[in-house]
């Protein structure tokens, strides 16, 4: 028996032995010493195991490989990971949050080679049509580390997964998760964290406290958006699709309560939101309104123009924090932090986040915003004293401007202009 | 025989003289008198002004006279436009040496009160008011590829340097640029609003793969907004405000007329010409050597007989050939007051031209102010 198992190891080890090394030739002699670790890394993973070596994803073109152009994308990986792979696109970590968003070619200081982000080599057509103008008002640097690092994850499997180790623990940790989703925009780990899920989580197993991937990933799904109503900047979908989603999210939830438990909190959180984007719209209200009467400080028109929209007030997802009049800042911070806070605190039942980190700021901004408003409003009527008669055709701008915006009806609209016009007299 | 001889002799010699009117072929109704005023260079520019002066150009020299014909001034220089102020106290004078064009401001005894230079050949003058003149200019620049036309209005207040605003710019193709100058230059002649707050004028436009052709443009001079508002075939000539500053009249085949803002044809005429003359009331309109009245046409003149009206409607001035004739005998009614509240009016105007309000609210707002 025990001379049987020894040999067993010993064919093992030498049909072993020459893959392992065979794979990575003739890497492996300089890399031993050139980069220990991710030799290392590689010779305790799976793919080590299964033969996989350097050259079938790094490519033989050793220069290429040191002017950094042998990028190991996503496509390298789909063909051995395909399930993974279509997963992954179909979720929004694979609907193009990749840098390069919107096209660079009229801005000053961008890279030459940031084509490629969007590009395929000599194909005009961009592969995402996803823009981002905070991403282009950034430095080069700014943009690699405080953008790319979690955007790339479009088309980077190691975004989540390490280089080279391949133990699953690692990606199943939620501190893998962390390294994007937190902070003050959307601090779904520390909220995660401090909820009775994530408590429970560390006080007494996964089993108990489920962490980002038992909701999220469910069966190891690489879909990480199954079961959400809302995209990204906590906009509800339509019903159409929000519907299916829900049942989703119930299914997931049902795993350990019952699914009218769940559906009641869910619902819970649906009205925190509706109820929430309301304080907000009312916010966005004020804003297009000074922006109407011309009260912004600085106008859209006065200052660097915005990256997609020109000299136009944005107040969408496209929204600037910085190259902007005082108050948008503070409606930035309202909605990028203060309604993703309230919003994602109440989907994760976190009481702090929703409450205290979320809706109080929330309410908070809007106090500010009015206050702002009005001493903007008290500004441009003393600038209006100094012009006689400028109230009526300032008047009429705002009216104007509400109207080409859809914000008023026609019938509205001409109403509104008699009361001005009767004024006038 | 000898007498009779005489006698005809002498009646030859009379009939050359001013005052006569025999000179010029016409068909005028009854009570319509035609007088022979002042001699002038063939295809001068001329204009008489609310004090009854007459202005035009002979052998090279600005001269001014009365509507008898009477010389009582002479400027020595000879001008390509001339136009006299609201009051008649100033005549505004452009002398073209060259690829510039120099104005000046005479007094009724043809002195010089004031003078500047602008670039480009000036192709109109107008007075907005006794301290505003207004001048359509054209600035050329040849390329090989073609020729840049920009068209200039210069505002000058006749002391400091002309305040300039673009108002075209067309790049012409080569064939396009020889056209004869009659077609070319036959544009950007300012007309002026009745309220003197607009400004109609036209412009080349010179598309690729279609023939030239003009744009009828008017311009708030308040707000400086306005736009395009019709099309009409090169060579199409002046556009005149009506009297109540709501519609224009556009020479070319046929005349017609355009409604403010809106660009729409109300009217058209059966002649055609560059050089449409209102009365000021508007019931009479002279267009290539026929007169209307209330779109009658009651006289004709020579086709290319150019013509003004009196400011106060009594007659128009007719240059043919190398004579100034003065037609009398019309009955031209009172002008319509343009507004009781000028001041809301004007304001009224410049929100409608700044798109604020509809022309639609425009008018509601004016019937309800004259109730």
């Amino acid at each position: 028996m025990m001379i049987r198992a020894m040999l067993t190891a010993t064919i093992l080890a030498a049909l072993i032995a020459p893959r392992l090394s065979g794979a990575a030739e003739p890497c492996i002699p300089c890399h031993t010493e050139k980069t220990p670790a991710a030799v290392a890394q590689w010779q305790g993973s799976a793919h080590a195991k299964a033969g996989i070596g350097c050259e079938k994803c790094h490519g033989s073109d050793h220069d290429k490989i040191v002017r950094g152009e042998a990028k190991v994308g996503m496509k390298v990986c789909a063909p051995c990971h395909k399930k993974a792979y279509e997963e992954h696109r179909l979720s929004r970590h694979g609907m193009g949050l990749h840098s390069g968003w919107g096209c660079t070619r009229g801005l000053s200081n961008r890279k030459k080679d940031e084509c490629r982000f969007c590009h395929q080599p000599g194909d005009e057509m961009p592969r995402s049509d996803v823009q981002c103008a905070r991403f282009l008002k950034q430095s080069p640097e700014m943009g690699e580390i405080g953008c790319n690092y979690c955007h790339s994850v479009e088309d980077a499997c190691d975004s989540c997964h390490s280089k080279h180790m391949t133990d699953l623990k690692i990606v199943r940790d939620p501190n893998s998760c962390a390294k994007c989703h937190m902070g003050p925009d959307h601090p779904q780990w520390e909220m995660w964290q401090t909820s009775l899920h994530g408590t429970l989580n560390v006080s007494a197993g996964a089993k108990a406290g489920p962490d980002c991937q038992t909701c999220h990933m469910p069966k190891g799904t690489h879909n990480v958006s199954i079961g959400i109503t809302m995209n990204s900047g906590g906009v509800p979908y339509s019903a159409a699709k929000a519907e299916p989603a829900r049942k989703e999210m119930v299914n997931i939830c049902s795993a350990c309560h019952a699914p009218a438990f769940a559906k009641r909190e869910l619902e819970r959180g649906d009205l925190v939101r509706s109820q929430s984007l309301a304080i907000l719209k009312d916010a966005e209200h004020i804003i297009w309104d000074l922006n109407d009467r011309g009260l912004l400080d600085p106008m859209p028109e006065n200052r660097p123009q915005h990256p997609l929209s020109g000299p136009r007030l944005v107040t969408d997802s496209q929204m600037l924090y910085e190259d902007t009049s005082h108050i948008e800042r503070l409606f930035f911070k309202m909605k990028k932090y203060d309604y993703a806070r309230t919003v994602k605190g109440a989907y994760h039942q976190n009481p702090s986040y929703t409450h205290w980190y979320g809706n109080a700021e929330l309410k908070m901004d809007l106090v500010d915003i009015k206050s702002e408003a009005s001493r903007l409003k008290e500004r441009g009527q003393k600038g209006a004293g100094v012009k006689p008669q400028a109230g009526a055709e300032d008047e009429l701008k705002a009216l104007k401007n509400k109207f080409d915006r859809g914000a008023l009806s026609a019938e509205e609209y001409a109403k509104e202009k008699g009361k001005v016009l009767e004024q006038m007299k | 025989m000898k007498k009779a001889l005489s006698a005809l002799l002498l009646v030859i010699a009379m009939g050359s003289f001013t005052g006569c009117a025999t000179t010029m072929p016409a068909q005028l109704p009854e009570g319509f008198r035609v007088q022979a005023l002042v001699h002038c260079d063939a295809g001068s520019p001329f204009d008489a002004s609310a004090k009854g002066a007459v202005a035009c150009v002979n052998r090279d020299s600005i001269r001014l006279s009365d509507l008898h014909g009477e010389e009582k001034a002479a400027a020595g220089s000879a001008a390509k436009l001339l136009c006299f102020s609201p009051s008649g106290d100033r005549l505004a004078v452009a002398i073209a040496p060259g690829e510039s064009t120099v104005l000046r401001i005479l007094d009724s005894a043809g002195n010089n009160v004031a003078e500047t230079r602008v670039d480009g050949r000036v192709t109109s003058l107008v007075w907005r008011s006794e301290k505003e003149l207004l001048a359509g200019a054209l600035v050329v620049k040849k390329f090989s590829f073609g020729t840049q036309m920009a068209s200039r209005l210069y505002r000058w207040d006749g002391a400091g340097k002309p305040e300039i605003t673009l108002l075209g710019d067309v790049t012409l193709r080569p064939k396009v640029a020889r056209l004869p100058e009659a077609l070319l230059y036959n544009q950007m002649i300012v007309a002026l609003s009745p309220y003197r707050d607009e400004i109609a004028y036209t412009t080349v436009k010179d598309p690729p793969l279609f023939n030239p052709y003009l744009k009828v443009n008017v311009q708030n001079l308040s707000t400086g907004t306005g736009g395009s508002i019709a099309e009409a075939p090169l060579g199409a000539g002046k556009v005149v405000y009506a009297p109540n500053g709501e519609s224009l009249v556009l020479g070319g085949l046929p005349g017609r007329r355009i409604s403010l803002p809106t660009g729409k044809e109300v009217e058209t005429w059966n002649a055609s010409g560059a050089a449409p003359a209102l009365s000021p009331s508007g019931a009479y309109l002279l267009l290539g050597g026929h007169l209307f009245h209330k779109n009658k046409e009651i006289a004709t003149f020579p086709p290319n007989a150019a013509g003004i009206f009196l400011p106060d409607g009594t007659g128009v001035l007719i240059m043919y050939k190398e004579r100034l004739y003065l037609v009398s005998g019309l009955k031209d009614e009172q002008p319509t007051p343009l507004a009781g509240d000028l001041e809301r009016t004007l304001k009224l105007r410049a929100l409608r031209s700044k798109g604020l309000i509809t022309d639609a609210e425009y008018r509601e707002q004016l019937k309800k102010e004259s109730k």
